[in-house]
């Protein structure tokens, strides 16, 4: 088993309720096992990781795809399209 | 390299971006100095009702390495002799200045590209959400589809 910090951001951290959370997942996981297993969480977070299109996904604070490969101690930050600027 | 400036910061307070560009061009002899500021709209980016303030999220850690990133390629890409990049995050009144931008080079198409480079990836490439604050609640600002292309036309 590895374990994976989650950070969410903006509308997402708002509709989960939640910054952050502590995320168990067999080794070998990608980013998108990850969201499955959110998902998989409560109503809440099903909801929420419904629509994928404008998920965006940071592993260890650079700009990933789903398909990531995650290792133990790893952190994700979760969010919708940036708008800064 | 002699003269060569850069200030790249992610900050809460205010700033003033005349005083920047200031040092910029007296750090800096280059002949050709370009600048973008942009600043908290009076109205809500969708429904175009006035707004009491903006709201800046940003990911610590993550959107410094992202600035830096962008900047790094502006300053290589263009040969730079000197560059800001400025960007607020918290809460703005309209008419603050949100962001700065500036390059510094030796013609005006460097300055000019790179100082729309860094905009244009601050917007899309960086991990910033901007909440818009009304009298009537509050709204995120959604992404535009032609903020993510401006920012996709700059990759080598």
């Amino acid at each position: 088993m590895i374990a994976v910090r989650v950070l969410y951001f903006a509308s997402l951290r708002e509709r989960l309720a939640v910054a952050e959370e502590q995320v168990q997942l067999a080794a070998g996981s990608t980013a998108a096992d990850l969201i499955d297993a959110l998902a998989g969480r409560n109503d809440l977070h099903r909801q929420a990781f419904a629509d994928r299109s404008q998920l965006r996904i940071a592993h260890n604070r650079r700009f990933a795809s789903a398909d990531a490969a995650l290792a133990d101690g790893d952190e994700v930050g979760l969010f919708p399209p940036v708008t800064g600027g | 390299m002699a003269g060569d400036l850069q200030i790249i910061e992610l900050r809460a307070s205010s700033f003033d971006p005349l005083a920047l560009l200031a040092q910029l061009s007296s750090s800096v002899p280059a002949a050709a100095l370009a600048s973008f500021c942009g600043r908290v709209r009076a109205t809500g980016s969708c429904s175009g009702q006035p707004i009491d303030s903006l709201l800046i999220e940003h990911y610590p850690g993550m959107a410094e390495q992202c600035m830096n990133e962008v900047a790094q390629r502006a300053h290589r890409r263009w040969q730079l002799a000197g560059l800001v990049m400025i960007h607020r995050y918290g809460e703005l009144a309209v008419g603050e200045p949100i962001v700065l931008t500036a390059a510094a080079a030796n013609h005006r198409a460097a300055a000019f590209a790179a100082c729309r480079m860094m905009i244009d990836c601050l917007k899309s490439e960086v991990p910033f959400w901007k909440r818009e604050i009304g009298a009537t609640g509050s709204s995120w600002v959604p992404a535009r589809s032609a903020d993510a292309n401006a920012a996709q036309a700059w990759q080598e």
